[in-house]
């Protein structure tokens, strides 16, 4: 539906949306929430699943309600 | 950077948070709009930044997530207003010497002048100076027009100006006339070419009038090179009429002359004695301060002045100048010249004299002096030729009534 009426899908669906430049940057959009914050792994809540970014020396440059900016090394990136 | 500078504007603090549910409290600061950045995780601990009015604000927060925030850093300007707060007099102080500086930039420090190559900085800024344009003038005193429409008025060498206040200077742009025959009478009026030298002529190019001589004629001072009466011939080669012009040549005259310089062999030597004394002064305005030590007096000797005046800027001197005099004690000794020294001596004297000579504007086509050491005397002697135009104007003898004719006759002509 969101489709076919040109909408865009973050906004209609609720999904995040994670923009990662390199593997030294992450900005995530359109989250709910921080469930765990260490520098090894940053496990954020969005409106459908969990998104977890784990790495090294992970730590977050600026924290607002609508957008993050990760930075570190980062190794994966995982949904569940 | 602009963010930057908002953050130093409205002040931040370092915090560092322990306690039972950081995230939670992350997610709090999220949802009441309160900006977190430079997150690090510290063990079990938190460190980051916030700005000031939001700490105000963290009391709830961290009550409910059961956390604690220490403040570890305080940045910012606010902070730094709040710790200086009780030194009201360093206030004051930077107040009053922003309104000083304000008050003296209303008025003109420098007077700067560019693009003068045969008038020189003082002269300029003396007429400035007379006209009441100083240093130090209020900067609305300066009336650019005007001083540019002076300038033009009184040096009749520059061809314009422009007067700029940039700052705190003045700054006088002038263009010179970079035609080297400014300055000469206007050329009006007929006038013949005559020689001012005896000699040969060896180049003539005629630009107007009549040719009187051709190259390689001997000439005696005065004689005519160029005549400024010009005649029409018809066909026949018999005088139509007759015109005068200011006659207009190059006309080079080469001539010989002799050289003859001697000097003797003996002479009296300057030798220092190595015995010296310094002093030094101080100039007020026309008053005269000196410091000196008490010593020896010199029999002969060279005082060699060094002055520094002291300045504000580039030609803003102030009346007072610091100064070094330098006594040298010297002795006469007599002594004779090697032949080495002797020639060079002598061939300096001859380059000197021909230096004069090519700044008169006469070339030097050759060079015949012998350099001679006999008797106790050296002697420098022998010919040497120049080239010059050598020429000097004057009004021809004119028949007027001819001349009037002639262009009667032109006119009716056309």
């Amino acid at each position: 539906m969101a489709e076919k009426l040109k909408l865009p899908k973050d906004l209609v669906m609720g999904a995040a949306v994670l923009t990662v430049t390199g593997r030294s940057e992450a900005y995530v959009e359109n989250y709910r929430g921080i469930i765990e914050c260490t520098d090894r792994c940053i496990r954020l809540q969005t409106k459908t699943c969990q998104m977890t970014l784990c790495g090294e020396g992970l730590h977050i440059d600026y924290y607002t309600e609508d957008e993050m900016k990760i930075s570190g090394q980062i190794g994966e990136i995982r949904y569940c | 950077m602009l963010t930057r500078i908002l953050k130093f504007l409205k002040g931040y603090v370092v915090i560092r948070l322990s306690g039972y549910s950081p995230e939670r409290f992350f997610n709090l600061c999220s949802r009441h709009r309160i900006v977190l950045w430079g997150l690090v995780n510290r063990g079990t601990e938190y460190e980051m930044c916030m700005s000031i009015g939001s700490f105000k604000k963290l009391r709830p927060l961290l009550h409910k997530t059961r956390t604690k925030a220490v403040i570890l850093e305080r940045h910012g300007l606010p902070f730094i207003l709040r710790r200086y707060r009780r030194r009201k007099l360093f206030a004051v102080g930077a107040v009053c010497s922003m309104a000083l500086l304000y008050v003296l930039s209303l008025f003109i420090w420098n007077i700067h002048v560019e693009g003068n190559l045969s008038l020189s900085d003082q002269v300029i800024l003396e007429y400035l100076e007379s006209e009441q344009v100083v240093h130090g003038m209020g900067k609305w005193q300066v009336h650019g027009e005007d001083i540019e429409a002076k300038l033009r008025e009184h040096f009749p060498e520059i061809t314009w100006t422009s007067a700029e206040v940039r700052g705190t200077r003045l700054i006088i742009h002038v263009k010179e006339n970079e035609d080297a025959s400014f300055g000469e009478a206007e050329e009006t009026g007929a006038a013949d070419l005559l020689a001012a030298a005896d000699g040969l002529v060896s180049s003539i190019i005629v630009r107007s009038g009549t040719p009187a001589v051709s190259e390689g004629d001997e000439v005696k001072e005065g004689d005519v090179l160029v005549s400024s009466r010009v005649e029409v011939t018809d066909d026949a080669g018999e005088p139509v009429s007759v015109y005068y012009v200011h006659a207009d040549a190059d006309v080079l005259i080469r001539r010989t002359e002799r050289y003859a310089q001697s000097f003797s062999m003996e002479y009296e030597k300057k030798t220092y004695t190595g015995r010296s004394r310094t002093a030094f002064y101080v100039m007020l305005g026309s008053r005269r301060f000196a410091f000196s030590l008490p010593g020896e007096t010199f029999g002969t000797c060279d005082l060699l002045t060094s002055e520094l005046p002291l300045r504000l800027t580039e030609n803003f001197y102030l009346p007072a100048a610091v100064g070094k005099n330098t006594v040298r004690e010297y002795e006469m000794i007599p002594a004779v010249y090697t032949e080495e020294e002797a020639r060079e001596k002598a061939k300096a004297g001859l380059s000197l004299f021909f230096e004069k000579l090519s700044i008169k504007g006469l070339q030097i086509i050759e060079n015949n002096v012998k350099i001679e050491i006999s008797g106790g005397v050296c002697t420098a002697s022998g010919t040497y030729v120049t080239e010059s135009g050598a020429v000097k104007e004057q009004a021809p003898e004119i028949d007027l009534p001819a001349e009037e004719e002639a262009e009667e006759e032109r006119d009716q002509r056309n």
